[in-house]
């Protein structure tokens, strides 16, 4: 499997290259007023508004730096209505992508019921890597945000 | 601008863009290679955002997409067999080569088939377009004008068998939309007409378009009528 990895502070977590759709470099995004945190706001994506999320806001409570290698990463996502979307999550250092085996990446043994896109983990040279779910990235909360407002454009 | 300041770039002094005298280029060959290299490169890659870098990436995918080709197209092999432009689809072909010496088969000096060669060790059975075609008379009066080194050996596969074609020239792929497709003027009575299934529209000239199955059904026919 091709994995595409970004980092979250200082530690790497890589998603499965098939929820990916493009990777895109940094835009202007669009503020939503009173959005939950993680919720950076819109973009224009082939003039289609697209929600994005900042991955490190939503984690670590710290707005992803601006920089040349923080990257927006269009994802499917499939909404709680079975419906299809597109969903930009931004994430620093998306530089590369990685080569592993599913069944290389072993369980956390850890329970975070706050993170329940956090998956199971790989270890290689450079130290330890996390799967994450792009499809469980969303809370309840976040869900209802984002779909409401997606009413509301179109 | 600070970071680019930072940057050692060894792979110009001691690398391969300088004395190559480092000791790493032993193990990888090649700076490319070389983890430092690569870390100079996350380096660049984790500059500050140059100015208007956000304003013209948010414009460019702003943009709506444009389609790059028409849906439904397919690919053909354009060639040139005496005066006529031919083609047949890509997937077929597995190999253009330049003419060889055909081994000729006795007994079968006069039809389309011309005999053995050796394409990448394999012997192919050769056969002449222009003569399954009945175009021999324009080849004839071009042969002096032709250069021999123009000619090509098309080596195509239909359902497990490799048959070789000789034509004039192989001009390249080209891609259409079969509403582009013309049919067959029905005028056309030569033995040629038989085997073209449509005519495509290109620059300032008609392409036939080979019907592929005809072509090899009849040809094996002719084959195998020789080996009984």
């Amino acid at each position: 499997m091709l994995f595409l990895v970004f980092r979250l502070g200082q530690d790497r977590y890589a998603l499965d290259t098939a929820q990916v759709v493009e990777v895109v470099p940094l835009v202007n995004i669009k503020q939503l007023p009173q959005a939950p945190p993680g919720l950076a706001g819109l973009m224009d994506y082939h003039s289609e508004p697209v929600p994005v999320i900042d991955l490190s806001e939503l984690a670590l409570r710290q707005a992803a730096q601006r920089r040349m290698s923080t990257r927006i990463i269009i994802v499917h996502y499939t909404g709680g209505n079975g419906r299809n979307h597109m969903l930009g999550l931004m994430a620093e250092k998306a530089t590369g992508t990685w080569r592993r085996d599913a069944a290389d990446f072993v369980a956390s043994g850890v329970r975070n019921d706050g993170a329940p896109y956090l998956g199971p983990i790989c270890t290689d040279d450079n130290g330890i890597i996390q799967w994450v779910d792009a499809q469980r990235l969303l809370s309840p909360e976040l869900r209802h945000a984002i779909y409401a407002e997606q009413a509301a454009v179109s | 601008m600070n970071a680019q300041r930072r940057i050692h770039d060894c792979w110009n002094t001691i690398g391969v863009r300088g004395d190559r005298s480092c000791p790493e280029l032993k193990k990888h060959i090649h700076c490319r290679n070389c983890p430092v290299h690569s870390a100079a490169a996350m380096d660049l890659l984790d500059r500050q955002l140059p100015e208007e870098y956000l304003q013209h990436w948010t414009a460019h995918l702003a943009r709506k997409e444009v389609e790059a080709v028409r849906a439904g197209t397919q690919s053909i092999l354009v060639f040139h067999v005496g005066a006529e432009w031919l083609a047949m689809p890509t997937g077929l072909f597995k190999e253009v080569v330049s003419s060889r010496a055909v081994h000729a088969l006795p007994d079968r000096r006069k039809g389309a088939v011309l005999g053995l060669a050796n394409i990448r060790g394999e012997l192919v059975v050769c056969v002449s377009l222009s003569k399954l075609l009945g175009l021999e008379q324009t080849v004839a009066k071009k042969a002096e004008k032709r250069r021999i080194s123009d000619w090509r050996l098309m080596m195509i596969e239909y359902e497990g068998t490799h048959t070789a074609f000789l034509v004039d020239d192989v001009h390249g792929t080209l891609r259409f939309h079969p509403d582009d497709l013309r049919e067959v003027p029905s005028t056309l009575a030569r033995a040629t007409a038989t085997y073209i299934k449509a005519m495509l529209p290109w620059q300032d000239q008609t392409i036939g378009i080979l019907d592929e199955q005809l072509l090899i059904a009849t040809l094996n026919r002719s084959l195998s009528l020789a080996t009984t």
